[in-house]
């Protein structure tokens, strides 16, 4: 009986203890439905801000995204790269010290309180500086495969996906079969790479990169990296040279370039031809940039003018895949620059031959403008393999508006 | 007819203790003197020390008892690591002689002292929870005292052998004492030697440990006339061992083994650990016990105690880190990264490469080989620095103590008044013991010696700087700690018809103080010399009542208060390295209590046991390697409370006189109870890497130990002495003990409420399975022509071989805030089945 009884009266306790099992103490978590969650556009919108606005976040506010960079390959040092889950964009996270343990596909958020969001100003790139990824950074998943953003050098302005995973297609390297990066001698590598339509992007590479010693290739194709820039160069960061896929034929045959870098207008048998008012085109500069200039603004208003800029004869007879390439900049309101194609021009005015307006092109805003450089895409002459074949830009101002536009880098190509 | 079965019990017990631990006893059982007036009483037989001599916890060095739950914890929990109580080692006081031989320092006691003298420490009173003493002033764990003079031990000689696989292969005993002879002496002599080699012995389970250890013991008594007793006491146990370490379950699982041992490798296709601890702390008394009449007894001993403990490692000065398992050598840091080519190699490595997976000595030596050494201006062509050296961390021991105790009886009354005092130093430093093939070694501090500001800052020893040590030099740091101590105690007992009671008190003072004898280029005022003396108060209450509702039914109650100096090594902020002591410390103090009810039959043995115990104010002070920092991170919590409560139940039924069934039931709750706040400062920085963090600590399990046991066993006791039992043991809520640095807002502020399973991952404390093991013993011995006795007995633990039960773990100090699985959890397995057989013949 007794014995029944101290049973009852163990069991009874080890009931007690149960039924009264503690609460693990809690440490804090934080309440993210408290903060708000920033697109790295809102990012860049903020350390964009000039108006001596505060670009440091006082309350708990978050970036959440997806890890793009990490410093496996040794091509990236107490940094990462993060693309935002609005896919908005890329961000650059400096981190207080290596190994951060973040890798390609994780999944994190990063409590952006007491940081300050910048754009560098020598790399124009959107950042956060001296990040304690311990403290304020947590991974909350992983093995998400972000893709990169396909770039095309003859569309794209290169500089709008600073920060992102890109890819770039046709590409060259301009020197192939050379170190990316030398080790030994502790240099950083700046390999040029170039599309077929002739813009290079500088492929740079830390002498810390695993591969550092391995050779650039000779071939072309597709380069996957970080976008990058610096001093106002394009410029790329790989991942991993097995990113790196550059193994196709060469860019084909170049028909035609005018890049005005002789401080010329007509060199090359280009001609300007007026058609109402005073002349319209010049050659011009403006900070080391060279280009053409068309403006119907002139004796203090605009004018009704019209002139063209016409190329010389560029044979494209036996060419397969002929492409035009251009870049505009253009400021105040006014009539759109137009590109016309013309197989049997020969001289004076544009009214003596037949000209064909080309469409599906870029051109640089110009209603408010702000010259910015605007790459045209490729324009596909197919219809025009001929002997004979000219191009043309025509520049129209009425006194109700007159358009400056700017041109530049004029290729006539294979595909 | 009673009688005659509690004698044949205790035989019958003696025999089985036996079993467990070699030491056989059918001499009576000396049974302590203050029976009457406290239960439970537990005596003992000898203690086997060597199950794990790392692990010096309460209960798997409880010796047997008349106790079950005790004898339990004692032989059959032990495997498992279980505290009593959930208590660590400084809860119980250990005595030789009735001397407190608990280490000063870590509040330890040091069973390994004496390991191998079984048949000399035999005779123990071992009494656990708040109760009376008359020896000294124990607190909540009790206490245990192995009575060893030369005039307790009869005539005769013993020799005994046993083999096993657990630490050892071989064990020799051989003990002769005169008993009281005639002329007033007494002499005891005792030997012993044990011995393994993993090498040698497959069936052990770590592979590149070793085990030599050799024991000495001599006691010579003299009675002077009636009154008077002189008797002197000296002992050593000197112990070499190569460890084991633990493991995460990656390096487990791609070593392919559960005794992946991480601590040797090959060099010259021999097999060497890296570390080798080396104890020998021989212990010498001399013990007055005068006893003017039959109810007044006054013993006083002087004793010291010195010697020196040792463990080597290797250490290394801008070279890859040379432990096999450091985590960017195993597959699983090539994997977090998604580089499943190299993930696969190193996993295929780690299979398929012993020196992948151990040391690979051959190579460290190489690259000392390989690196020539040129001082500016002075090229050489033959001296090498040394990028790997293996070092020994030395303590070295001297303690004066005396310990005088008056004992007086009057009517109801027994009256204890005692006073002791010690003058302890403990000398560390560190020497170096092998160059690995290299021509020195700079004392200088690499670290500091990258931070690039001037040279003195590096120095380990600014008075000798940029010193080449060469082997057996000293080097690192050099310092002791000093302890001077005295405590008075009193206690008194009262026996009366129906209530027994006792009320106690103790007050002590402790000076601690730390002398450094190098200067350290980064606390060059700070490093040298004597530290502050920090002193500790400490005073204690206690008192107990035993009431007896009839002579077979107890109730009993006992509490106890008392405050206590921290551990020393606690004491002080980084203690390699200067003098600082940590802000605001102060002793901790403990509140504890207990309440039982007793049932005595001769055939049936009931406890029931509810306890609780708060210990509060603690000061807890970890040591880790960060290789962020390169150099030690000290973390210093303080104000640490935790509770321990729970119920405790031992039965022992014997049927038919031959037929003994036992249970133990043990389910506590032990937690820590508050927020203690942390500092954290680097070895070589003056200053704090933070301060006054806030540790979320508060009902946290308290690690180590199962919180859950039960014990089942059945033994059967033949005729004709011989007998075999079976036990069955589970052992359930083991909790690995948490990491308090993962506890903090500063650590989990990040996550947010949609990451909670990964916050959880960081802040959850980890449970281990639950198991069970089955252990049997057997035994016999041998009447010959009534004056030889031959004992055999064997032990099997681990009958089912049960190879995956992990005994303990812990959370690794040195954390990867952004990914958890850098630093995994380290475990331990338990041994899969191991035996213990003995021989031995007495005459």
């Amino acid at each position: 009986m007794k014995k029944f009884l101290i049973l009852m009266a163990v069991s009874g306790s080890v009931l007690v203890f149960n039924s009264c099992k503690k609460k693990l103490d809690a440490a804090p978590i934080a309440d993210e439905t408290k903060g708000k969650v920033y697109s790295v556009a809102e990012l860049k919108a903020i350390a964009s801000c000039t108006n001596g606005c505060s670009r440091r976040f006082s309350e708990g506010a978050y970036l959440i995204g997806v890890v793009i960079a990490d410093e496996v390959s040794g091509n990236f040092y107490k940094e990462i790269y993060v693309r935002d889950r609005y896919n908005t964009g890329g961000i650059r996270l400096d981190m207080k010290a290596s190994h951060c343990n973040f890798f390609i596909g994780d999944s994190v958020h990063l409590n952006l309180k007491g940081y300050d969001v910048n754009i560098n100003s020598q790399t124009n790139m959107l950042e956060i500086d001296t990040i304690d990824f311990e403290r304020n950074m947590v991974k909350f998943a992983s093995g998400a495969t972000p893709q990169p953003i396909v770039v095309d050098l003859d569309c794209d302005s290169y500089s709008n996906y600073l920060c992102d995973l890109v890819q770039l297609n046709k590409m060259q390297f301009i020197t192939p079969n050379t170190i990316w990066a030398d080790p030994i001698m502790q240099i950083s590598g700046n390999n040029d790479i170039r599309s077929c339509g002739g813009t290079s992007v500088t492929v740079r590479t830390s002498n810390y990169a695993h591969f550092a010693q391995q050779l650039t290739p000779s071939g072309n194709g597709s380069i996957i990296g970080i976008a990058t820039a610096y001093s106002g160069t394009d410029q790329m960061a790989i991942r991993n040279p097995n990113e790196v896929n550059m193994t196709g034929p060469l860019c084909g045959a170049i028909y035609h370039t005018k890049n005005f870098e002789d401080a010329s207008l007509t060199s090359g048998g280009w001609s300007a031809q007026n058609v109402t008012g005073a002349s319209t085109w010049s050659y011009s500069t403006f900070s080391g940039a060279k280009f053409a200039k068309a403006s119907g603004y002139y004796s203090v208003t605009n004018n009704i003018t019209e002139s063209w800029l016409i190329s010389p004869v560029v044979n494209l007879a036996s060419s397969v895949n002929p492409v035009l390439t251009f870049m505009t900049a253009a400021k105040f309101s006014g009539i759109p620059l137009e590109v016309l194609v013309s197989t049997n021009y020969t001289s004076g005015l544009p009214g003596t031959a037949t000209w064909t307006n080309v469409s599906g092109f870029n051109l640089s805003p110009n209603n408010p403008g702000s010259y910015a450089w605007t790459r045209s895409c490729k324009i596909i002459l197919n219809l025009y393999k001929n002997a004979n074949t000219r191009i043309a830009f025509r520049y129209q101002s009425t006194t109700s508006g007159a358009t400056t536009y700017e041109v530049d880098d004029i290729v006539i190509r294979e595909n | 007819m009673i009688k005659r079965i509690l004698s044949l019990t205790a035989l019958i017990f003696s025999i089985s203790l036996s079993a467990q631990n070699d030491s056989t006893a059918v001499d009576s059982q000396k049974d302590s003197t203050n029976s009457s007036l406290n239960l439970p009483i537990f005596s003992t037989s000898g203690g086997d020390l060597d199950t794990d001599l790392e692990q010096q916890d309460v209960s798997s060095l409880l010796m047997s008892s008349r106790d079950v739950f005790t004898q339990f914890a004692s032989f059959q929990f032990g495997a498992a690591r279980y505290r009593m109580r959930g208590y660590m080692a400084e809860n119980q006081m250990v005595m030789i002689n009735g001397v407190n031989v608990n280490n000063l320092e870590t509040g330890f006691s040091s069973w390994s002292s004496w390991g191998g003298l079984n048949d000399v420490t035999r005779f123990v009173e071992n009494r656990f929870g708040n109760v009376a003493n008359r020896m000294n002033f124990s607190g909540p764990g009790g206490y245990t005292n192995i009575e060893s003079k030369a005039s307790s031990f009869k005539k005769g000689t013993r020799v005994s052998y046993m083999s096993a696989n657990r630490i050892f292969q071989h064990r020799g005993m051989i003990t002769h004492s005169t008993g009281m002879l005639q002329n007033g002496w007494a002499i005891t002599v005792s030997g012993s030697l044990r011995q393994g080699n993993a090498e040698k012995a497959p069936q052990m389970y770590a592979k590149g440990t070793y085990f030599n250890a050799y024991a000495f013991y001599a006691s010579i008594d003299k009675r002077l006339n009636d009154k008077h007793l002189l008797s002197f006491t000296g002992f050593g146990a000197p112990i070499e061992q190569g460890r084991s370490g633990a493991a995460t379950m990656e390096a487990f699982e791609v070593a392919g083994s559960n005794y992946y041992n991480d601590l040797w490798g090959y060099q010259n296709g021999k097999v060497r650990n890296s570390n080798i601890s080396k104890t020998n702390r021989p212990m010498l008394m001399l013990t007055h016990v005068f006893t003017p009449s039959n109810d007044t007894k006054l013993s006083s001993t002087v004793y010291y105690n010195f010697g020196k403990s040792s463990l080597t490692s290797l250490n290394w000065n801008n070279a890859p880190n040379a432990r096999p398992d450091y985590y960017k050598y195993l597959p699983s840091y090539f994997y977090m990264s998604g580089d499943t080519i190299n993930g696969d190699i190193t996993t295929n490595n780690w299979a398929t490469d012993v020196n992948v997976r151990q040391i690979n000595w051959d190579k460290l030596i190489a690259m000392n080989q390989a690196n020539l050494y040129s001082e500016p201006g002075n090229i050489n062509t033959t001296d090498t620095r040394a990028r790997y050296i293996l070092e020994n961390k030395i303590e070295s021991l001297q303690n004066y103590g005396f310990n005088s105790v008056f004992n007086k009886r009057k009517d109801k009354l027994f009256l204890s008044v005692g006073l002791n005092g010690n003058i302890y130093k403990d000398r560390k430093y560190k020497e170096l013991v092998d160059l690995l093939g290299a021509t020195f070694w700079i004392d200088v501090d690499q670290f500091a010696e990258n931070l690039g500001v001037d040279s003195e800052f590096a120095q380990n020893n600014i008075d000798d700087p940029n010193r080449k040590v060469k082997e057996g030099e000293k080097f690192g740091y050099d310092y002791s700690v000093n302890i001077n101590r005295g405590e008075l105690w009193a206690q008194a007992e009262y026996n009366l018809k129906s209530v027994d009671y006792y009320i106690g008190f103790t007050v002590s003072d402790n000076q601690i103080w730390r002398e450094g004898f190098v200067a350290n280029g980064k606390f060059p005022t700070g490093s040298k010399g004597q530290s502050e003396k920090v002193n500790f108060f400490n005073y204690g209450l206690k008192g107990g009542l035993t009431y007896k509702i009839s002579g077979r039914y107890y109730v009993t109650a006992n509490g106890s208060y008392l405050t206590r100096t921290p551990e020393a090594a606690n004491v002080f902020v980084s203690p390699r390295v200067r003098n600082d002591i940590v802000a605001g410390i102060k002793s901790e103090n403990v509140l504890s209590g207990d309440l039982n009810f007793i049932i005595r039959y001769p055939g049936l043995k009931i406890r029931a046991t509810y306890y609780y115990a708060q210990i509060n104010n603690q000061t807890w002070l970890r040591t880790f390697w960060n290789d962020n920092y390169n150099n030690n991170v000290n973390l210093i919590m303080r104000g640490v409370n935790q509770t321990h409560q729970g119920v405790e139940l031992g039965i022992e039924k014997t049927l038919f006189t031959s037929h003994v069934l036992q249970a133990a039931f043990g389910y506590g709750q032990f937690i820590y109870t508050n927020r203690p706040k942390m500092d954290a400062w680097q070895d070589n920085n003056n200053t704090s890497l933070y301060t006054d963090r806030t540790v979320y600590l508060k009902n946290y399990k308290v690690g180590g130990t199962p919180q859950m046991v039960t014990g089942l066993s059945y033994k059967y006791n033949g005729k004709k002495f011989w007998y075999a039992g079976l036990s069955f043991n589970y052992f359930d809520e083991i909790y690995i003990e948490p990491n308090p640095d993962r506890r903090t807002a500063e650590a989990t502020e990040k996550y947010i409420m949609a990451d909670r399973e990964a916050y959880k991952l960081v802040t959850d404390q980890e449970q281990l399975p639950s198991y069970f093991t089955l252990n049997a013993q057997a035994g016999k011995s041998f009447r010959i022509k009534s004056k030889y006795y031959l004992r055999l007995n064997l032990t099997i633990n681990n009958l089912l071989n049960n190879q995956k039960a992990r005994t303990t773990g812990f959370e690794q100090l040195r954390w990867d805030m952004a990914n958890l699985g850098t630093f995994d959890n380290k475990y331990y397995y338990m041994q899969g089945i191991t035996y213990m057989a003995g021989i031995n013949f007495s005459f």
